[in-house]
This record gives structure tokens, sequence and C-alpha cells, in this order.
């Protein structure tokens, strides 16, 4: 699965199964020092991977609520 | 008047002197320029009224996070901000022709991941570049070469402390990934899920550089990556842009 802070990239290539995370670029996964909210992404990303049943499945990263 | 009027009014009478700086010229100096900033090099794509815009809101926000502490909130005005300058103006049309799905073949606790960065991570020890490589302030001048060459696979262990991770890059600021590696090459993240018994992880883990030749990737050097891993029978792949 493919991590990234630009859906268009994701449709442009195709590819099978994206998170699109709302961070600045060169921060994908998170913030420095943010292992909570690192730890989230991941978790989705494994998720989506798990979840996704066709292709170009496109999915946003929402925080759980309180993070 | 103040100290501060008095040095404004000094430097003044110097930049008088000087070719003034347009706002085209100010916002173009963010690419690769006089003021080369991989977090901003957007301002260029803008138009100058945009970029004024934007760089007002970012210093309004920033006088308002002096008072609230509230980083979160410049965070959000920075990535709104990105998002709109790289959001394609037409709409989005497929580059490839197809689009491919493999469906994950059991449950993820027993698929083999591998771990793969654009982002340019390396071991210290292991600089693809090697021993004598290009600091990140020295590769930003280096851009079309790396544009034009082939990427290189760095290859980093499953047990690599994140500590001997550091990472160079023309294309985004990869101080942030020697601050702190894992917001681009989450390893650490995936072994202690690994250790939860919630997936399986390859022994190898890789990183390039993603600006570098997207022909080459695509064409040669991204399928011989494909056989490698398959080769060390890895399941899935955990793709990091940046």
């Amino acid at each position: 699965m493919f991590v990234t802070a630009f859906e268009h990239r994701a449709i442009e290539l195709q590819v099978p199964r994206t998170l699109v995370t709302p961070h600045p670029m060169g921060r994908t996964i998170g913030p420095v020092g943010d292992r909570t909210r690192q730890r989230q992404v991941v978790e989705a990303a494994l998720r989506l991977l798990e979840d996704a049943d066709g292709p170009t499945t496109v999915r946003h990263f929402t925080p759980p609520d309180g993070t | 008047m103040s100290e501060a009027d008095e040095t404004e009014q000094g430097e003044g009478h110097d930049a008088a002197e000087s070719t003034p700086m347009s706002m085209t010229d100010f916002r173009e100096s963010f690419y690769y320029g006089a003021h080369a900033d991989m977090q901003f090099k957007y301002l260029a794509k803008l138009t100058d009224e945009e970029a004024a815009d934007a760089i007002a809101s970012v210093l309004a926000t920033a006088g308002e996070v002096i008072d609230t502490g509230d980083l979160d909130a410049l965070r959000t005005r920075l990535f709104e901000l990105q998002a709109a300058a790289y959001r394609p103006r037409e709409i989005v049309e497929p580059s490839v022709d197809d689009a491919p799905f493999t469906p994950l073949a059991g449950p993820l606790s027993e698929q083999r991941l591998a771990l793969i960065s654009a982002g340019g991570v390396f071991d210290r020890d292991d600089d693809p570049m090697g021993p004598d490589g290009p600091t990140q302030q020295e590769a930003l001048p280096l851009i079309k070469e790396f544009l034009r060459g082939a990427p290189t696979l760095s290859t980093i262990g499953v047990d690599t402390p994140i500590s001997r991770l550091t990472a160079r890059h023309p294309g985004y600021d990869a101080r942030t990934a020697q601050r702190d590696p894992e917001t681009v090459f989450p390893l650490s993240h995936l072994r202690e899920l690994a250790e939860e018994g919630r997936v399986q992880l390859a022994d190898e883990h890789y990183a390039f550089t993603g600006a570098t030749s997207q022909r080459r990737l695509e064409k040669e050097v991204a399928p011989r990556w494909a056989e490698h891993m398959a080769a060390r029978e890895v399941d899935a792949v955990f793709l990091v842009a940046t």
C-alpha cells in the first residue's frame, strides 16, 4: 500500500491501495517525535492493506477523536 | 524613535542602492534560489497575489500560536496551503494503462511486509553516495543530476536502530527525517506491530531518493526491485512517499 500526502499522484499511477495523510511534505507518517500519530497512520495503512477489495482504493487518514 | 526604527532606517538606505526584489523574484527564490526552502518551494507555483496571501496567513497563524501554543493550528495551515498549491488545476488522468490489484493471500498476520520509502533514508554506515556523500544542503544544487540519474536502493536491516538512520533528498527538506527518520520510514512502529503478531516483517527494508529519473524508475529499476523482493518472499510493501 502507498502512503502519501498527495492524492493526485495515486490517481495518476493507479496505485492499488492509497492512504492519504494530512501532513506537510516530508512528514508523511506524522510529525517529528509524535509516535502516537505515527503509529495511528501505520495501523491505518495496514487496515487498508487488509480491507481494500478492489483496485485504486483511496482512503483518507482521519485521526481518532482526541488525538 | 526606537532602536528598531533607527536600524530599519539605516538598512533602508543601503537597500535603496540595490536592485529591489519583486514579489515574483521573491516567491520564485524559494525554488532552488536565494531563499531555497523545500518546504515552501511551492510559492514559485503561485501567482504573486496567492503567494502574498499564503505568507500573510502563515504569519497571522504564527502570531496566534505564540499566544495559544497550539502548534497543530500552524501545521494545519501549512498543510492546507501545501495541498492547495499542489492540487492539480485540471482533472487528473491516469498516466499508466492498468490498475493492478492483488488481494491478500491470507490474514495480515501471515503476510511478510517490506517497508520502502522514497524519502532518501539510509544507514549512516552505508551511504548510497559513498562515505563523502553530500550533506542535505549540498544536495539541493544537485537536483538536476538527481533527476537525470537512476535511483539507488538502500537496504536497511529489520533490526537496524533508528538512531543509525539519516536522510538526504534534494526534493524535500530531509532535515525533518534527519531529526526523526520515522516521519517517512516507520520501521520501529512496524517492529512493534510484528512483535504483537499483527504482521510479519521481511529481513530487509528499503529506501531511495524519489527525486530521480521517473522513466528509469518505472521501466528499469522498479521491476528489478520487485523481483528482488519477490525472491525474498515479500508478500506486500508499505510504500511511503514524501
